[in-house]
């Protein structure tokens, strides 16, 4: 059985910021929309940004040490 | 009484019965060398032969399960056995155990054995299992006092260590030893908890005294064993036949150990650089996504930034178009904006001598009136 993605994956998060940037480079920029998508891009980059660190941070205190 | 009276009277079953105890008080289990003669199996249990030299011959008796493989006539053997003078057959050794001695018997009774195993796919490579990779549990079957056990056991503490080892202590040469081994054999096959691997080694030493390994029972017993099988005997060049049934082959107990368990140095080297990898892997990616993601953030930022700007020139043409396009600019400009009646004087024909019109000047309006009209 499948398993249900979160909602807020690192690959689902990185392809909507995929999106939100075809959006600000494409030619449908629109000023009403535009600060709301700004927010919703850094508020993204900041998520990925956590998982990141959170990943370094498992791995340092996971280092595996042998005898 | 005469001399003869003296004498004892036999019954032909008591002197049978008096000569075979004079023939166990005198030789007991004797021992006897010489060439195969008329050697013949009968009804696939019996086994008929002669023992001769030049001189002499003597017949023996016994049954297959007793030959350590087949035999040919002209065979060198050293058999041990019972003398026995039977009721109707007369006199014969009973067999108990049979060995071919001297290089050409041992390489014959081998070869023969070989070709007969052969023929029934013992050494087919098809049926050999793999051993399983650092066994937690091992048999062996050694003698307990022998260099190859020694050996074996301080390389396989060297490579891994934390094994645990069952061993039988058993005869690796001579008339005993193929039947102790088989009995090894047997025995840890009948556990009630089998072991992972069996080893069965020794160390090198004359065709005659690794003879027990080429022996049938011993050789059929490593085929029926239903753990895996890791046969090391003698040195490298030494090939028995209980090394091709084997599901492995070492070439020494040192290289027995060897192939049955990895160096746990370079094993843990391995995982050392295999940690490492894994490591600098996702060090490099946290990096080249970290660095993508400024990027995109970057170019995010850009994209408005480039967008505002675009905005804010167009709407400062637009500003300075609505500029020059107001009829304030041209009032500035020395214009006026003529009104009659508060409604824009487009036109001199429309003017008549008298008419009272305001001009709208940049800074304020006149009222005047018209005295003369064009003509």
């Amino acid at each position: 059985m499948a398993t249900k993605k979160s909602p807020d994956s690192f690959r689902e998060l990185n392809s909507e910021l995929e999106e939100l940037l075809i959006w600000f480079e494409g030619g449908e920029f629109d000023v009403d929309q535009a600060a709301e998508k700004y927010d919703r891009a850094t508020e993204i980059i900041k998520a990925l940004q956590n998982k990141l660190t959170k990943l370094k941070n498992h791995v340092k205190q996971h280092k595996v040490t042998f005898e | 009484m005469n001399q003869i009276e003296q004498k004892p009277t036999f019954t032909p079953s008591d002197l049978v019965g008096s000569i075979n105890q004079t023939f166990d008080l005198a030789y007991g289990r004797l021992i006897i060398e010489g060439e195969l003669a008329n050697f013949r199996i009968s009804k696939n249990k019996w086994v008929y032969f002669d023992l001769k030299d030049d001189y002499a011959r003597v017949a023996c008796f016994g049954t297959v399960f007793q030959l350590p493989g087949p035999l040919e006539d002209g065979m060198i053997l050293r058999l041990t056995g019972e003398a026995r003078l039977h009721p109707q057959f007369g006199f014969s050794v009973n067999v108990a155990s049979i060995q071919p001695v001297g290089q050409g018997s041992i390489k014959r009774a081998a070869d023969l054995l070989t070709l007969k195993l052969k023929k029934e796919g013992l050494f087919e490579p098809a049926r050999k299992r793999s051993l399983p990779f650092a066994p937690e549990r091992v048999a062996l079957i050694a003698a307990s006092d022998s260099a190859a056990y020694k050996d074996f056991l301080k390389i396989l503490d060297e490579r891994w260590g934390g094994i645990m080892i069952e061993t039988t202590n058993v005869l690796v040469q001579g008339e005993n030893a193929p039947t102790q081994l088989v009995r090894a054999i047997q025995y840890f096959n009948e556990q009630p908890s089998l072991a992972e691997v069996i080893i069965i080694t020794r160390g090198g030493g004359s065709a005659d005294d690794l003879a027990a390994f080429n022996n049938e029972h011993v050789v059929r017993a490593i085929v029926s064993s239903r753990i895996p099988t890791l046969v090391a005997i003698g040195h490298e060049v030494d090939i028995s036949l209980a090394e091709l049934a084997a599901d492995l082959r070492a070439s020494t107990p040192s290289n027995a150990a060897q192939l049955l368990v990895p160096d746990k140095s370079y094993i843990i080297s391995q995982l050392q650089s295999m940690t490492g990898t894994i490591d600098s892997s996702i060090t490099r990616y946290v990096q080249n996504q970290e660095l993508s993601h400024s990027q995109s953030f970057m170019r995010i930022y850009q994209a408005v930034d480039s967008q505002l700007r675009e905005l804010n020139n167009y709407l400062k043409q637009q500003g300075e178009i609505a500029r020059l396009l107001s009829p304030v600019a041209a009032l500035k400009r020395g214009y006026a904006l003529i009104k009659k009646q508060g409604r824009i004087l487009r036109s001199a024909s429309a003017v008549r001598g008298g008419d009272a019109l305001t001009l709208h000047l940049h800074d304020g309006t006149i009222d005047t009136v018209v005295r003369k009209t064009p003509s």
